[in-house]
């Protein structure tokens, strides 16, 4: 069953103000008095804790570890969306138009996964409940799955045709939706923002599993070191065939500066490293990482 | 990020620590106005358990830049306690 006043979008102010059945109960309740608590019985928290997980499973460890920089990148951009003025959301945006254009890209991409997980499109709302009903519901999904549905395979956004497991595709959701909401701070002079330490390793891992097919020209059958440095760094040895013998090259680079590098958001011929090993490689795999973002 | 946004993630993530954090903070103040306005205590906790599970089973719902979690959760059980007491 629906309830209108759980779907409709309401303050609440707004609700009790409307709602004859709240308003009545004000006067049973004198409003006044609403602001002060009474403990409930010490066994009632375990009812409700236990009613809810029989009704909605927590979120498994390996669905968690998706879910939350996911959740966390939707309420920034949430927050950041509601602070925008009429005029912000129609501000231009490179490669996208405005704003709100580029919100209606972002909630085309998410639908490529929100679909794969049933989730029914939002049509008619504007622009921005539309994206966070998608991206709620999406969220509400995922943190249900299992093991096994987060290996399944699907398309992944992006230029190039690419697939990956659904919790790659989750991991490419934080990313772009962290790319996109940089994208709206910069028009509309905010600072950038960054997601926590271990969010950017995992999108900069992320990346780096689909650097071998992003790198074009004859096939190499040796491997890359990439050691990215500062906030949510790491290393990581990238085969760049099945069949790879050596390192070649080792590059290095920040973590977060390498992560705006696959967002398509920093100039490859610009862009800061250290090689050591096969310059020509190096050079060519930065080139390859520049293409890796969802615009 | 405000704290109500944070916890709306957490619930949104299927953190259910987050449900159990919503519950020692504003449970009360449920729990209190459902007991005012139904003057029943079976009532009222019918009524907390409904809008905790509730905030849980569709946590998108609590739309963080309308107003406080608390708010959404007080005006919620307002509304459910209305009900029970015109049902009787």
């Amino acid at each position: 069953m629906t309830d209108p006043y759980l779907y409709n979008g309401q303050r609440p102010d707004d609700h009790v103000a409307s709602c004859p059945d709240c308003s009545a109960a004000i006067t049973l309740a004198d409003r006044p008095g609403l602001d002060s608590g009474l403990p409930p019985p010490p066994t009632l928290r375990e009812a409700v804790l236990s009613m809810a997980r029989r009704i909605r499973g927590p979120a498994s460890s390996a669905a968690a570890a998706v879910a939350v920089p996911y959740a966390e990148q939707v309420a920034l951009m949430d927050e950041l969306l509601g602070e925008l003025s009429e005029r912000q959301w129609d501000a231009p945006v490179v490669r996208h138009g405005t704003v709100r254009a580029l919100v209606e890209h972002l909630t085309g991409n998410d639908a490529l996964v929100a679909t794969f997980m049933g989730v029914p499109a939002t049509a008619g709302a504007p622009m921005r409940r539309r994206w966070r009903q998608q991206a709620g519901s999406l969220l509400q999904q995922v943190s249900g799955s299992t093991d096994v549905l987060l290996g399944t395979e699907l398309r992944l956004a992006g230029t190039r045709p690419a697939r990956g497991s659904l919790r790659h595709a989750m991991i490419q959701r934080t990313f772009e939706t962290w790319t996109h909401a940089d994208d709206i701070r910069a028009v509309t002079d905010r600072p950038a923002a960054v997601p926590r330490d271990e969010h950017v390793r995992m999108i900069a891992e992320f990346g780096l599993a689909l650097l071998p097919r992003a790198v074009g020209g004859p096939r190499r059958d040796v491997s890359a070191t990439v050691v990215l440095t500062g906030p949510g760094g790491g290393t990581w040895t990238v085969p760049l065939s099945p069949s790879s013998d050596h390192v070649a090259v080792l590059l290095s680079a920040d973590a977060v500066a390498f992560c705006r590098l696959m967002a398509g958001r920093r100039p490859p011929d610009s862009f800061p490293y250290a090689a050591e090993g096969d310059p020509a490689l190096a050079r060519e795999l930065v080139r390859a990482a520049a293409t890796l973002g969802c615009d | 990020m405000t704290a109500d946004a944070e916890l709306s993630a957490r619930l949104i993530a299927g953190d259910l620590d987050a449900l159990a954090t919503a519950y020692d903070e504003h449970g009360p103040y449920v729990y209190g106005v459902a007991v005012r306005v139904t003057g029943s205590q079976a009532y009222a906790e019918e009524v907390t358990q409904s809008v905790f599970v509730a905030l849980w089973e569709r946590p998108v719902s609590y739309d963080p830049r309308l107003g406080s979690l608390r708010g959404w959760l007080v005006s919620r059980a307002l509304h459910e306690s209305a009900l029970r007491v015109r049902v009787g």
